[in-house]
């Protein structure tokens, strides 16, 4: 076995390498999709995987064939626009990864890539790779928010907010909404996404009147939109970019119950 | 009352150049401008309210912020993105902090004085009372982002805590970790879905805008194309609200992706919207007015300075059309404050649009429209020929390799540093590379999801704006803001021939000349205002000593 310094040296070497891709192509919701072969050549490995995809697109383009759909924004992983399942692993190999900060030296010279969109009954594919997930946003309509009117609070420092809670808060607030965790999980849950919904909006004291209510109308939402129960598996803390923990799920169970029983 | 502005009250003949722009500031002290005005602008009545519709272009937090809160004042709001969430919108990745003049760190901050850092880290290029009300309207913007469940730093004791931004004297800015554009867009993304569940707002998502409908002199809505069916759809309205961002994708830098409003904001131009100061901020660190750094630190620029020209009211040359956030030229001036980006947007569309759009649908008579009234069969007939033409080009080079050569010659010859020989070699090869993409650009055979012609489209609006920003530069015989002349270096500005401080405002004539016009900028606060350029660059600042003598009359 060569050890991974030998391998970079290997690569720089190589300078340029090529791989096979194996991507899924569809050409919209309605039709059958299927998997396709491409093969891509003069890849760096300092590229990004999305770099790579570009350059795909291009020989596609050339080649008078349709380019593949797939999404991507900031290219520094803090949108959440961009995700791909890369050899079975939502936003490719590593935990806490980003598709679009992967970059080409992840893999080798002549490896096949598998390249798949979300695999989410309520992520419907839009083309290739994109997926529509609206159902996130149907989920915080349900009561994501807080119903306070607009400019007319109190003044900032009238709400006292412990130092620790409002940490707590900005960690589970800090989802970009991308999906990896529903993606990653084997039921297809989108038991973290709420979690993080309802601990962000909890936690703070501004959010406490409406903790039931909200507790209720999100898990209930999540059902509607056909995401499966948790399973406690953990596949979800560590396929997210910004590694949520998954101990905020059974603060959601226990925020559910408690608002079922009607405790306050 | 004063008469604000007559310009309103009658329509504007199409795409017809002002002889004078107006920028409707009301009368009395800086600080009492804005409370006066606010008081006595006319009010819709809640019924007309609930019958009037209003289109927000955009999806990030300005979109956000003003959908929100015109919805929650009754009126029908539609908001037109191009992204699927506005969760994903580019505000996403905003890392700085939120100013508020809110003195909580005891270190003598106040509206007056971050007004004055403003303008002074603007290089004194945006209006006094533009930047006074802003500065007026933090406090309620911070506290209205604490309300809604913004995860602010906090100290032990639970109370804010506010940072310093680099080079600044004053803690005033809000952060929540290097996310807080995340936590900002967040908070107004749950306001708005609020109203969306209340039934007065819907996000009309994935959809880029392509054309403003102008109906007798009146915006009355826009014309989408559908990025995933590819098909052009009218939205008629009220009235029309840019917030859709900056243009910030010609240098193709990684800060600033290829997602920028440029195709709405051109849109508005082509309408005949007057396009302010179309150039770059930077970010500097330190003092802005102080040029620390070596210029080849800098090639990508940081932040749009310039935008659509609004007057006071945020309202474009064009009536019925507002501007707000980024999308606007107003209040940063050459260099954008940290912190200041999101403070802007968000008191833009909280405050300001609510009330002044009010004022606007109260004063005028609109009739009825249709989707398929003149306006939107003749701005639509307009957006397809556009495509179409595109589209049957056949030719070999693809959008991206158009995009490249395109940025290149951005960076190299209208980055940062600028010589006025070359920005003239950059118009040409700019023209030049245009014609090449009218005759040999390849696109794929679909029109379902075709993310290639949306670069496309894209790089079409770029190669035609690529143009009026070296236009512009090449009228600004100065150094500021991302604009580093180096025949007009700091070191020799005392040779150097300074306009003053303006605004220049380009209009597109109808037969496709972009015509400069001027804005005067006019500083009460301190004495010696008309020599303020070449303070600007000679890192003097009088104001202090100017107010000490009781020279101030702001």
């Amino acid at each position: 076995m060569i050890s991974g310094k030998e391998k970079e040296m290997a690569k720089k070497a190589a300078k340029t390498f090529s791989v096979q891709l194996r991507i899924w192509r569809q050409t919209n919701r309605h039709t059958q999709g299927r998997i396709v072969q491409y093969q891509v050549n003069g890849i760096t490995a300092d590229m990004t995987f999305l770099d790579m995809l570009e350059k795909l697109n291009e020989k596609l383009l050339k080649r008078g064939e349709i380019p593949v759909v797939f999404e991507a924004n900031c290219r520094e992983g803090s949108c959440g626009t961009c995700g791909l399942i890369i050899n079975g692993e939502p936003h490719g190999p590593g935990e806490h990864s980003v598709t679009c900060r992967l970059t080409m030296k992840n893999f080798n010279p002549g490896d096949i890539i598998t390249v798949e969109p979300w695999r989410i009954k309520s992520f419907p594919i839009v083309k290739d790779l994109a997926t529509d997930r609206k159902a996130l946003d149907r989920i915080c309509e349900a009561g994501g928010f807080i119903s306070a009117n607009l400019g007319s609070s109190p003044e900032a420092n009238a709400i006292n907010v412990p130092k620790e809670a409002a940490e707590e808060a900005l960690a589970a607030a800090s989802c970009t909404g991308c999906g990896a965790c529903i993606a990653a999980c084997p039921n297809g849950s989108a038991a973290l996404f709420v979690a993080a919904k309802l601990a962000h909006l909890s936690i703070m004291p501004q959010g406490e009147p409406e903790k039931n209510s909200r507790a209720i109308a999100l898990v209930r939402a999540a059902e509607k939109e056909g995401f499966g129960p948790c399973c406690n598996n953990g596949a979800c803390e560590k396929a997210c970019p910004r590694g949520i923990k998954k101990d905020l799920i059974a603060k959601m169970h226990r925020a559910y119950l408690r608002a079922l029983l009607g405790m306050k | 009352m004063k008469k604000i502005s007559a310009r309103h009250d009658r329509p504007q003949k199409k795409n017809t150049v002002p002889l004078m722009l107006n920028a409707a500031i009301p009368p009395g002290s800086l600080k009492d401008k804005w409370p006066y005005l606010a008081a006595r602008l006319p009010q819709l009545p809640p019924e007309k309210k609930e019958k009037s519709s209003i289109i927000v272009i955009g999806g990030g937090l300005a979109a956000c912020a003003a959908s929100a809160a015109l919805a929650e004042q009754g009126y029908n709001v539609k908001m037109i993105t191009k992204v699927e969430s506005p969760i994903h919108e580019n505000t996403s990745y905003m890392r700085g902090g939120l100013n508020a003049s809110r003195n909580y760190a005891n270190d003598g901050d106040s509206d007056e004085r971050f007004f004055r850092d403003t303008i002074e880290y603007g290089s004194r290029r945006s209006r006094e009372a533009d930047v006074y009300r802003m500065a007026q309207l933090s406090g309620r913007v911070l506290d209205t982002c604490s309300a809604l469940c913004v995860p602010f730093l906090r100290d032990e004791g639970g109370m804010l805590l506010p940072r310093t931004y680099p080079g600044g004297n004053t803690a005033r800015s809000f952060q929540a970790r290097g996310q807080t554009g995340r936590q900002l867009l967040q908070a107004f993304h749950a306001a708005l879905l609020r109203q969306k569940k209340r039934g007065k707002a819907s996000i009309i998502s994935r959809r880029e805008t392509v054309e403003i409908a102008i109906e007798q002199g009146h915006a009355r809505g826009v014309i989408t194309r559908n990025l995933i069916n590819g098909n052009e759809e009218a939205w008629p309205a009220d009235a029309v609200v840019m917030a859709c961002g900056g243009y910030s994708d010609i240098y193709n830098s990684k800060p600033n992706p290829l997602s920028g409003g440029i195709i709405p904001l051109w849109a508005a131009y082509r309408a005949g919207a007057g396009f302010a100061n179309p150039c770059f901020s930077l970010d500097l660190p330190g003092n802005a007015t102080k040029w620390k750094i070596v210029p080849e630190d800098y090639n990508a620029a940081h932040r749009c300075s310039g935008g659509l020209w609004v007057d006071y009211q945020l309202r474009t040359t064009i009536t019925g059309l507002f501007a707000i956030g980024e999308a606007n030229f107003s209040t940063h001036g050459a260099n954008c404050m940290p912190g200041n980006a999101p403070l802007q947007e968000i008191s833009d569309g909280l405050f300001i649009l609510p009330a002044v759009i009010g004022a606007y649908l109260s004063k005028t008579k609109l009739p009825e429209i249709r989707e398929t009234d003149a306006a939107f069969t003749k701005a639509m007939s307009k957006a397809k020929n556009r495509k179409q033409k595109l589209l049957t080009i056949h030719g070999r080079t693809s959008p991206e390799e158009f995009h490249h050569r395109f940025s290149a010659i951005m960076r190299d010859k209208a980055g940062f540093i600028r010589y006025s020989y070359r920005l003239q070699q950059a118009i040409k090869e700019i023209r030049g590379l245009r014609s090449e993409f009218y005759r040999d650009l390849l696109l794929p055979e679909t029109t379902y999801y075709n993310i290639t012609y949306e670069t496309a489209e894209k790089i079409a609006v770029c190669l035609e704006f690529g143009e009026l920003l070296i236009k512009d530069a090449l009228l600004r015989n100065e150094t500021c803001g991302a604009h580093f002349r180096m025949d007009y270096a700091p070191d020799n500005a005392s040779s150097s021939k300074s306009e003053g401080t303006l605004v220049r405002v380009w209009f597109r004539q109808a037969a496709g000349e972009d015509i400069p016009i001027k804005e005067m900028l006019k500083f009460t606060y301190s004495k010696k205002a008309d020599e303020h350029h070449k303070k600007s660059i000679r890192l003097k600042r009088n104001t202090d000593n100017d107010i000490r003598q009781g020279k101030r009359n702001g």
